[in-house]
């Protein structure tokens, strides 16, 4: 392997990362606070990236990208409160809610992927790069856009985490994720905070389809892959742990384009599961998950 | 003495199917008092407690006043905010919350107090309950039995509440712990909050319980002055079963 070829692996693989840490922070910021996977969460990221294609296109509106921005974020977190009251907190009190609420979220990514497809149609779409041009990075040139994702990312997990740990709604949250009951004993409005955490976790799944929407082309499925590896990343990471989750999306990005370099496109996937599999079966809590007694 | 008590149950009764688990019960604890409450396991005792605070869900029918305002058809969140508060017989913290972040995360949302007023208040209700420094900083599923139940009480000072339901604290404390916990309640009293006692460690009720009430089946066998109920035959044949307690 060449320094170049290892230079530009890396990058990729940086770029895949940075992608796979801002969805999979949203899912697993839902899972941690309610218990449950959203998995309409890959819906929300084609949702924003066809929105902002909408506003901003000269095929669509042809309204300035940063309105296009802004309308698509706030139309999919509007859609993840309408998820959160619709077809979640209706089951909050039953005991099987984390299999009811598989079928009801992935009946929500249903819903949205053919609606998107009955509105926008099948035909491939772009959005504009947030930024044009291209930039040199480890001595690989990229596009800036790509550079914009690498750089926000951390940017827009660091903000997470700082609203996390400490605003008064960010500790509420981590009380809540913890002990339901014991938060609503302390006043805390647990209701409220599930709407704010679904808010959140839809403006990053938002965010992540308007970055990546001008990287690849936007279909209907275009959150499911994405999804997919954000659901092998919070397990891998360790179920209720935003970090370890952080962490996990790092190593997987990097190793998913390490192992297309080496044994192809491919196969790649299936390697990674079988790698991810037996480090479970090693660690079975995940990177940075506890062991539950 | 006329004054209306802070807390007061009206024929309270939480039905699930064909049980009864609380049984029309009724009592009233006026400001200031320590009121315990006694009853063999399965007496209906927590679901009491649950009923109150509506966690995880409200009577089947019968009132709750506190100072004479109904509060039994608030959600959970309101009742906390209006003045009662509970803690369950365990995983009451936030686990991996510090323990300082516990009860600062109280003293914000209940007490509703400032960020910066809430640290002091967290930091006092910390001293208070002697919690030592090194130990506030530590995540509180790290913390020891008894140190637990120090959180417990310093979140429940620094939520300020009106009442205070304790479920069962001296569950896994040694004897010398037990006595420790008999301080704390006493300090929160003299915080100026109310308790309600849960409790089968007698010594612990009859040492800081004013006033004692006994249920079984979900009913009230007998209630009144602590070494009064403790002889009453009904409470000796139902809960403590040997003369030599009663004596």
């Amino acid at each position: 392997m060449t320094l170049d070829a290892l230079s530009t692996v890396l990058v990729s693989g940086i770029v895949l990362a940075s992608v796979y840490a801002l969805i999979a922070s949203g899912l697993s910021l839902v899972w941690t606070t309610l218990g449950i996977f959203n998995f309409a969460h890959g819906a929300l990221m084609t949702l924003a990236a066809y929105l902002a294609w909408t506003v901003s296109d000269a095929a669509g509106l042809g309204l300035w990208l940063g309105a296009g921005i802004a309308i698509a974020v706030a139309g999919v977190v509007a859609a993840g409160v309408l998820i959160e009251r619709l077809i979640v907190r209706p089951f909050y009190d039953h005991r099987d809610i984390l299999l009811i609420t598989v079928m009801t979220t992935l009946a929500a990514m249903i819903f949205i992927e053919k609606g998107s497809q009955l509105i926008w149609g099948a035909r491939l779409k772009q959005l504009r790069p947030v930024v044009p041009g291209q930039v040199n990075f480890l001595g690989t040139t990229i596009s800036a856009q790509e550079a914009l994702i690498i750089a926000l990312a951390p940017l827009l997990l660091g903000l997470l985490f700082l609203f996390l740990r400490n605003s008064r709604i960010g500790r509420g949250i981590r009380a809540v994720g913890q002990n339901p009951n014991a938060a609503k004993l302390i006043g805390i409005d647990v209701s409220r905070l599930f709407i704010i955490t679904f808010a959140l976790s839809a403006a990053l799944a938002g965010l992540t389809g308007i970055l990546l929407g001008s990287v690849r082309m936007v279909t209907p499925a275009f959150g499911a892959e994405p999804l997919v590896k954000a659901l092998i990343i919070v397990i891998f990471g360790g179920l209720g742990s935003l970090g370890g989750t952080i962490v996990a999306a790092y190593l997987l990005g990097l190793l998913e384009a390490f192992l297309i370099f080496f044994i192809g496109i491919y196969w790649a996937p299936s390697m990674i599961f079988v790698l991810l599999i037996l480090i479970l079966l090693v660690r079975p809590q995940g990177l940075l998950g506890k062991v539950v007694r | 003495m006329s004054e209306a008590p802070l807390l007061e149950a009206r024929n309270l009764t939480r039905r699930f199917g064909a049980l009864t688990a609380v049984d029309d019960v009724s009592f009233s604890v006026p400001a200031g008092q320590v009121f315990g409450i006694a009853g063999p396991n399965g007496s209906g005792k927590s679901t009491l407690f649950n009923i109150i605070t509506g966690i995880p869900f409200p009577p089947s029918s019968g009132e709750v006043l506190l100072s004479g305002a109904a509060v039994h058809r608030m959600r959970p969140h309101q009742i906390s905010r209006a003045g009662v508060l509970r803690t369950f017989q365990k995983d009451a913290e936030f686990a991996t919350l510090s323990a300082f972040e516990n009860v600062y995360t109280s003293a914000i949302y209940c007490a509703g107090t400032a960020s910066t007023d809430a640290r002091a208040a967290a930091t006092q209700a910390l001293d208070d309950v002697a919690l030592p420094t090194g130990r506030r900083g530590m995540a509180a599923s790290g913390l020891s039995v008894f140190e637990r139940k120090q959180l417990m009480i310093a979140s429940a000072i620094a939520s300020r509440p009106k009442v205070l339901l304790l479920d069962e604290p001296a569950a896994g404390l040694t004897k010398p712990e037990v006595s420790g916990l008999s301080a704390l309640i006493r300090t929160v009293r003299a915080r100026g909050i109310t308790v309600v006692l849960i409790e089968h460690v007698l010594a612990l009720l009859l040492d800081v319980s004013e006033h004692l009430m006994v249920l079984n089946y979900g009913r009230v066998i007998a209630s009144g002055l602590p070494d009064d109920v403790v002889r009453d035959p009904k409470v000796v044949e139902a809960y403590l079963g040997t003369r030599e307690i009663a004596r």
